[in-house]
This record gives structure tokens, sequence and C-alpha cells, in this order.
């Protein structure tokens, strides 16, 4: 067992090394970033998209932190509170004007599709955070963004055309979890690429602009 | 000459009205309606599911389209059983 993680961490080693060279910073950051509780963070994912390179590979996929996802999961319970008051409105409104039997199925189903979009909902939430993500390639980067379901863009640039990457910190949540965005420059684009309220947001700005300084340096 | 009926307007002696049916046939209305909503969001985000597995290939993202697939299933079987509440 001790052989087989000796050996991931020598390949792991090896991988990173050909990605990045030991004097840039970001090579002992890749390292020390760990995987989060939601794969949140993930260095080196096992993951193919569509306009990938044959000798291009994933180094670092990073989605919005789980607390965000959280608290989106908690605001979909709304539609039970809703069902219930729903359900109580029915009874005081129409109780003496319709048969008991009618007001019951109304109720019943009230809850019953209560509970059913309620379900959907965080369902879709968490679609919805999952392909919320940002990818770094040693080539590219992949900006994937999931507005609704009828609105998600796909962003890319090179990593050659990357010229600076901006971090924001605000509030208190986000200084009390290190958390912020990283909004990156490139030649190609008008808009800044842009990665909202992701974990350790120095780190992956490091990463970014010393994988794009490898990139430029090697044409 | 009688002129009670002028002041009074005319009586309907066999009215078919009842609030009970008028509500019976409303919520079997807003039964099927939801019902078709709730299934096309469902179906709507399946297929973008898909769509978006396509694009970026993850082990996980297989599970999400199953989830998205359960979901439809899900839909459908509250829809239908919604609309049988309010028919029957």
């Amino acid at each position: 067992m001790i052989l087989i993680e000796n050996h991931k961490q020598t390949s792991y080693n090896t991988i990173m090394t050909k990605i990045i060279k030991k004097s840039y910073s970001a090579h002992s950051t890749l390292k020390t970033l760990n995987r989060g509780a939601f794969n949140d963070i993930c260095v080196l994912p096992d993951l193919k998209f569509e306009t990938q390179e044959r000798k291009e590979r994933p180094i670092l996929l990073v989605r919005e932190h789980p607390l965000y996802l959280i608290t989106s999961l908690l605001g979909s319970l709304v539609w039970i509170v809703v069902a219930i008051l729903f359900n109580m409105a029915i009874g005081g409104v129409l109780k003496g004007q319709v048969s008991p039997s009618l007001i019951v199925r109304m109720q019943t189903y009230t809850i019953l599709l209560g509970f059913g979009i309620t379900i959907s909902t965080a369902i879709y939430k968490f679609i919805k955070w999952f392909y919320n993500l940002f990818l770094v390639t040693n080539l590219r980067i992949v900006d994937l963004d999931f507005y609704t379901l009828g609105q998600t863009s796909w962003v890319e640039a090179l990593l050659a055309n990357v010229e600076d990457a901006e971090v924001r910190n605000v509030g208190f949540i986000e200084s009390l979890f290190d958390l912020g965005d990283v909004y990156v420059q490139t030649a190609g684009h008008k808009d800044k690429i842009e990665i909202l309220r992701i974990p350790k947001p120095m780190k992956i700005q490091d990463i970014i602009l010393d994988l794009a300084h490898e990139s430029k340096k090697n044409g | 000459m009688d002129n009670t009926n002028l002041i009074t307007g005319p009586t309907i002696t066999n009215a078919s009205f009842s609030l009970d049916s008028f509500f019976h046939t409303f919520f079997i209305i807003v039964s099927l309606g939801a019902g078709f909503i709730y299934i096309a969001f469902s179906i709507l985000m399946f297929f973008r599911t898909k769509n978006l597995h396509s694009m970026l290939k993850t082990k996980q993202g297989e599970l999400l389209v199953l989830l998205a697939l359960a979901n439809v299933v899900i839909a459908i079987i509250i829809s239908i059983l919604g609309f049988l509440i309010a028919v029957v």
C-alpha cells in the first residue's frame, strides 16, 4: 500500500515537473492545494473536453466555494415553505365552501408538487454549481459559465495571451474563508475572464501567471 | 299590472353553477398545466446536462446526467399522480 502511494507520488511529481519548472512558485503551490470536499479545487483533474489537443493536459480545475452551493441548496427549501403556506391558505379560504374531500385532494397535490419542485430545484442548483468552472491546462484557460437552463458560455484563451490576473477579495465571509474573485486579462478578449467566489484566489492567480509566463517563454 | 319582475330581474330557477365543480375544474386545469411545465423543465435540464457533459467529460458528470434523468422520471410520476388526484 505504501509502495503504491509512493509510486503515485513519484509519478505525480514527474508530471508536475514536466508541466512547470521547479523554480516557479506555482510548482509548490500546486502540490499544496488540497482537493476540496466537493471537488471545488482539483489538481490534475481526470477529464476531457471537446477542444482538447492531443498533448494538452488539464492542470487545475476550480469551482465556486461549496459554501455558496450549500446556501443555494438551502434556498431551494423555500418551495416546501411555499407549499405549506399554500396548503394552509387552501384550508382556510375554501373550508365550508367546497367539499372536504376536494380540499384534502388539493392539499395533497400541493404538498406533492412542493416536494417535487424542491428536489428538482436542488438538483438544478447542484448541476449549475458543478458546471460553473474554471479550467487551466498547459495550453489555455477555459471559463465555463452556466447562467440559466437556456444560457451557458464557454470562453477560452491561450495561456500565452494572458496579460495579468487580478484578485478581489471583498466581504466578511470572503475574508473569513479566504475566498475571492480572480479576473484574468487576456490580449484577445475585450472583457476579462472571471472566476467568482473561489477558494484560495491568490494561489490560483499565482498558478495562472506562472503558467502563462512559462507558456510565453516556450513560445 | 304586476311589475315585480321588472324590479327584481329574472330569476334563475335551474342553477347549474356550483363552487365545488368550479374548483374541481380549476384544480384539473392547474394540475395539468403545472405537470406539463414541470416535465418540460426537467427534460430541458436533462438535455442541458447532457450537452454540458459532452463539452466536458468527467466521471461525476456521468452521474449528473443520470441524476437529471432520474429527475425527469420523478417529474413524470409526480405530474401523473397529481393529475390523477385532481381527476379521480
